[in-house]
């Protein structure tokens, strides 16, 4: 018996270790910073946060984040972390539906810091899980985050953006291995959709239809919350005769991509980025018809207990050097109008980094209807008889 | 006035040798709760919600959930998944029980290394495991690498992302779970009982079908348990070596839960599955599997 209540408390002790060290803590609180001198050390072109708020984070101390797992750069961690002696806790997710579902059972889920994207920045709003962003605390997204973007506001239901920053513009698109395919469609979305035949059974497309139909419904010709049963009949019908192509669905083919397995990918513009880093004869393109555009953002949830460090992160975000170390790691097309600048020459020359204003003007960016009932109840079936 | 101290003593000892129990099923009782009843119970509690227009659970009473899947909206997925279950218990079965019958006949002094041999695999992680298949199988894997450089094929075997692949995964995942309990139940067998039949004239057909088979098939039913009820879930295996084209009942879960974000719908489908999985092990137990459980335990 004794013996027992010995193995029961070594178990208690274990899994209190276990839980209590579980968060990934990835820097620890040192000393506190004088404002002045964050101020005078600050690098040319950076404003900094207002007194009351850095005062305030320096009492908060800490940073909750909910975001994706080995994605941006951590080094920008490091640096926020040893600037400010915050310490920084990170808690990953493995998709932008992750992040909905969490927050559709929990609104209060407890982060400063959550990686929003545009779906997850228009549910969590309307759900009330987003805490709005007090803009005088942020003076570099003020600064740099150009005009055309802060209108673009309005069409997500978000007018200057209270509730998520946009800090990238993200497009869907794809990439081929040019050592196999040298279709003279490229880059048309018909090399994707109307494959050859040799291609059969070495395409994969991304495992989300709220990228596949939108890319159909272009290549089509359509807008992307279009409600008409014909229009989106075509749609079904070409997923339909592209099945038979399709190796997998795969969001992230990194590995079918640079082990030569899969020859086309259905991908976004800075994924595309990374496996042409990984295998060189990976190419990308920006599709002739025009793609589904969107912002990569990020906000603060209600439940979060630092809102102050979190103004503080996001300005340091938005510093022109750290922005851009973000945007070359990523891969995809920066917003901060300091950025383009400060390129290197390989995100110049990548298809999906410095797209054309005509291109832009020419792409549809997903509107928020298609998060809706009404569009998934149309999209729902198309999809699930595409994959079963 | 004895009598009453006396009958309350012996009420205190009974007390005491009931609560004896606690220490020992307390802990995995807490564990049930925790993990296996409360669990199931926020399911079901989420399963008869509805959603609002942005897929946000709504606190009002609905049984619509339920009425999408009994109208068969994924009854060919529901229905793969059971084949899929089915196949891979019986060809675990069918290639597990002369193993473990082999084993246990002809081992000898390797019996324990051979049963290591086959339990050593689940001591890697699942995840891991499966991506090593699938570096086996994939076009440019190992055996199509191997196969074209010897000449046996003139271009890659196309079995990674096929239902094939799937059943491969899912039989090389749940394989030791089989072999183990019949292992166990033959090891247990009594030899007398194969000698005397012997002595009756009865032939190696008739001994295994009369004698050894009933005997054992405490273990089969154990291990079908083990294999058909994980195997029912899956969705790690048709993600991964499915390619995700192939769904089975554990990706609509998936797919309901995290991808539409429709947990209410996710819910009576996970509910679903867990009701087919009881009626399955209770039909089972009904059909003479309490008699085995009984014997094995």
């Amino acid at each position: 018996m004794r013996n027992l209540f010995i193995l029961i408390g070594i178990g208690a002790v274990v899994l209190l270790f276990l839980f209590t060290s579980l968060p990934a803590v990835c820097g620890s609180g040192t000393e506190k910073v004088a404002y002045e001198n964050y101020v005078s050390s600050l690098p040319a072109g950076c404003e900094p946060v207002p007194l009351e708020c850095f005062e305030q984070a320096m009492e908060e101390g800490q940073l909750n984040m909910f975001e994706w797992a080995e994605w941006w750069p951590q080094e920008m961690y490091d640096g926020f972390s040893k600037e400010f002696g915050i310490k920084v806790v990170r808690d990953y997710f493995g998709s932008e539906d992750e992040v909905i579902a969490k927050f559709k059972l929990n609104p209060e889920a407890g982060y400063d810091y959550v990686y929003t994207g545009l779906r997850a920045a228009v549910l969590l709003r309307e759900m009330g899980a987003l805490r709005e962003i007090n803009y005088d605390w942020v003076p570099n997204v003020k600064k740099y985050l150009p005009e055309w973007v802060i209108e673009e506001g309005i069409a997500f239901g978000d007018p200057g953006w209270k509730y998520a920053i946009p800090y990238e513009m993200c497009i869907t698109s794809y990439c081929y291995n040019e050592k196999y395919v040298d279709d003279p469609r490229i880059p048309s979305w018909s090399v994707l959709f109307e494959p050859d035949e040799k291609y059969k059974g070495r395409i994969t497309l991304t495992d989300n239809m709220w990228e596949v139909i939108p890319c159909a419904l272009i290549y089509l010709g359509y807008r992307i919350d279009t409600k008409d049963e014909g229009e989106l009949m075509e749609v079904r019908n070409l997923l339909l005769r592209l099945k038979p192509y399709i190796m997998a669905f795969d969001s992230w083919p990194v590995r079918l991509m640079v082990e030569e397995e899969a020859y086309i990918s259905h991908t976004w513009g800075g994924d595309a980025l990374y496996f042409h880093r990984q295998l060189e004869s990976i190419r990308g393109v920006l599709p002739a018809e025009s793609t589904q555009l969107a912002f990569g953002t990020f906000g603060s949830a209600k439940g979060g207990a630092h809102p102050a460090v979190f103004h503080l992160w996001a300005n340091y975000v938005f510093r022109p050097e750290v922005n851009n170390q973000l945007i070359e790691t990523i891969g995809y097309s920066p917003l901060h109008t300091g950025v383009p600048e400060l390129l290197s020459e390989e995100m110049k020359a990548w298809s999906a980094t410095v797209l054309p204003e005509e291109y832009v003007e020419k792409s549809q960016f997903q509107p928020p209807v298609v998060f809706t009932k009404e569009i998934i109840d149309l999209w729902e079936p198309i999809w699930l008889e595409l994959k079963k | 006035m004895e009598r009453v101290p006396k009958n309350l003593r012996q009420k205190v000892a009974k007390l005491l040798t009931k609560q004896a129990h606690v220490p020992y099923v307390g802990p995995i009782a807490l564990w049930m709760v925790l993990f296996v009843i409360a669990p199931l119970v926020i399911i079901l509690y989420f399963s008869v919600l509805s959603t609002g227009p942005l897929g946000q659970i709504i606190s009002s009473f609905t049984l619509r959930n339920y009425a999408d899947v009994l109208k068969g909206a994924y009854g060919i997925i529901l229905l793969r998944s059971l084949a899929f279950a089915f196949g891979t218990n019986m060809i675990c079965l069918l290639i597990g029980y002369p193993l473990a019958y082999w084993i246990v006949r002809y081992g000898g002094r390797w019996k324990i290394t051979l049963i290591f041999l086959i339990i050593i695999p689940s001591w890697t992680c699942y995840l891991i495991r499966l991506y090593a298949l699938k570096t086996l199988i994939g076009t440019t894997g190992l055996i199509n690498s191997t196969l074209l450089s010897l000449g046996l094929i003139s271009s890659p075997l196309q079995v990674l992302y096929t239902p094939f692949a799937v059943m491969l995964g899912l039989v090389y995942t749940w394989f030791p779970f089989m072999v183990l309990p019949i292992y166990a139940s033959l090891v247990g067998l009594d030899p007398s009982l194969l000698e005397a039949a012997d002595d009756l004239g009865a032939t190696p057909f008739q001994k295994f079908f009369t004698v050894t088979l009933p005997l054992t098939k405490g273990g089969v039913f154990a291990g079908t348990i083990l294999v058909f009820i994980p195997a029912l879930g899956e969705w790690l295996v048709p993600l991964l070596l499915g390619g995700a084209k192939v769904m089975m009942a554990g990706s609509l879960v998936e797919y309901y839960f995290i991808k539409v974000g429709n947990i209410p719908a996710g819910s009576a489908i996970a509910a679903t599955i867990t009701a087919i999985v009881l009626l399955v092990v209770y039909l089972g137990i009904k059909l003479g599997g309490q008699e085995v459980l009984e014997r094995v335990t």
